[in-house]
């Protein structure tokens, strides 16, 4: 039985995230309960399907809350800033990962090559297959927006915000990010009525 | 498709999202035949329903580990000032709650009435005094000689020639001299200090032992006179 307090289901972010700098457990519980499995599904995402690391930035990036509530400003909204701090967590393993990134274009682009061998397959895991496949030779700033917007659920306002750049910017790198991913993934399309 | 038609054309990522080719209105169909094919189109948003398809699937089957949330409760500071506070609420609301003085009053009263009262009906409980305290003794084995068996008859004589030392709680140690022991009664010759007291029993502190080869404790039970 969920020991959360039913009281704080209405509160907004911005109201839990004063609790917990009041040192409220059930707030930050609350809070937990309401971003853990969208955090972990974009890490998961953006750090190469690696789940053990998703954990592991998942926790840190709750830890950050229950170490330093006092980071956040009550007069932003409380997603906006969670999903930047996340972001920049990713960016930052990105540039420590540099060559493993470079290592995995590569690879993908070596399996573009025998991709016309499947035309003929429709199927839903391997559509997922290889967009994960493309999604990992994507930049880190192409990415991060392609899977707040799809993954999350994000408007293109929040993404701007998040990523701190014009709202053009990332339509912009949306668009080229699903035509690139369009192009190279028509042939696994499975035909979704 | 080469054009960036996610800025050509506003809204046209949420309208190729939600609609398809045959969906759109013709003044939206005639905006995006300028940058793309019908097919291309279709294409698109095939993909983009799909790519939002393989997410929401996955959403099922991704789920945060317990373990992550328990470290980071026990990662959580404790509750400060002001949600003890509010936790116990209710509980310093009874401490620190008012009572009239009037009412203080009369309880007191009540009190005291119903003590002299208990006082009078009673009068030996509360005018007799008796004070059983338990003190130790200590002593050296060596220095305590014994003809006593224990184990089977459970009586006898016990002499001590040398002195021991009993320690009563909370006062200076003093000596006396134990004459003859038998187990059920203790009779000890004390010296001056300890006259008023009736060493009325001496039992030793681990079951079992006899008497003379105790180089521990033995207890004693003190009553005032």
């Amino acid at each position: 039985m969920k020991k959360i307090h039913i009281g704080f289901r209405d509160k907004s972010d911005e109201v839990l995230m004063m609790l917990i700098t009041e040192k409220d457990k059930s707030a930050f519980e609350e809070l937990y309960k309401r971003y853990s499995k969208k955090m972990l599904c974009y890490f998961y995402r953006m750090l190469w399907n690696d789940y053990n690391l998703a954990k592991d930035f998942l926790q840190d990036l709750f830890l950050k809350i229950i170490e330093k509530p006092e980071m956040f400003d009550s007069q932003k909204i409380f997603s906006v800033w969670f999903y930047s701090l996340a972001s920049n967590m990713c960016k930052n393993e990105y540039k420590r990962t540099e060559t493993r990134n470079e290592h995995i274009l590569n690879q993908g682009f070596n399996y573009l090559q025998r991709d016309e061998n499947y035309s003929d397959v429709i199927d839903l895991k391997l559509f997922k297959e290889e967009l994960y496949l493309h999604l990992k030779s994507l930049s880190y700033e192409h990415k991060t927006i392609f899977l707040l917007r799809y993954g999350n659920d994000l408007s293109i306002k929040e993404i701007a915000e998040i990523l701190q750049c014009p709202v053009g910017t990332v339509k912009s790198r949306l668009f080229y990010t699903i035509k690139y991913l369009s192009e190279r993934l028509n042939v696994y399309n499975p035909k979704v009525s | 498709m080469n054009e960036d038609i996610f800025n050509l054309i506003p809204d046209s990522e949420e309208i190729i999202l939600r609609k398809s080719f045959n969906e759109l209105s013709p003044s939206e169909k005639t905006r995006f035949l300028q940058y793309m094919s019908q097919e291309e189109y279709g294409l698109l948003r095939q993909n983009q329903l799909n790519i939002k398809l393989v997410f929401s699937t996955e959403e099922k089957e991704i789920n945060p580990d317990v373990n992550i949330k328990d470290n980071l409760l026990k990662a959580f500071p404790i509750k400060n000032r002001k949600t003890l506070i509010r936790i116990y609420k209710p509980v310093i609301g009874l401490i620190t709650k008012r009572i009239p003085v009037y009412q203080t009053v009369l309880l007191l009263l009540i009190g005291i009435i119903l003590t002299l009262k208990l006082q009078y009906n009673n009068p030996g409980k509360f005018l007799t005094r008796t004070i059983i305290d338990t003190v130790y003794v200590e002593k050296n084995s060596d220095e305590i000689k014994t003809d006593l068996n224990l184990g089977k008859e459970r009586k006898g004589n016990l002499n001590y020639n040398s002195t021991a030392t009993i320690i009563k709680k909370s006062t200076t140690p003093f000596k006396i001299t134990f004459n003859q022991v038998d187990t059920q009664n203790v009779l000890i010759r004390q010296n001056l200090n300890i006259l008023k007291h009736n060493i009325s029993l001496v039992k030793n502190t681990k079951i079992g032992r006899s008497l003379n080869c105790d180089k521990n404790l033995y207890q004693v039970l003190v009553s005032s006179q």
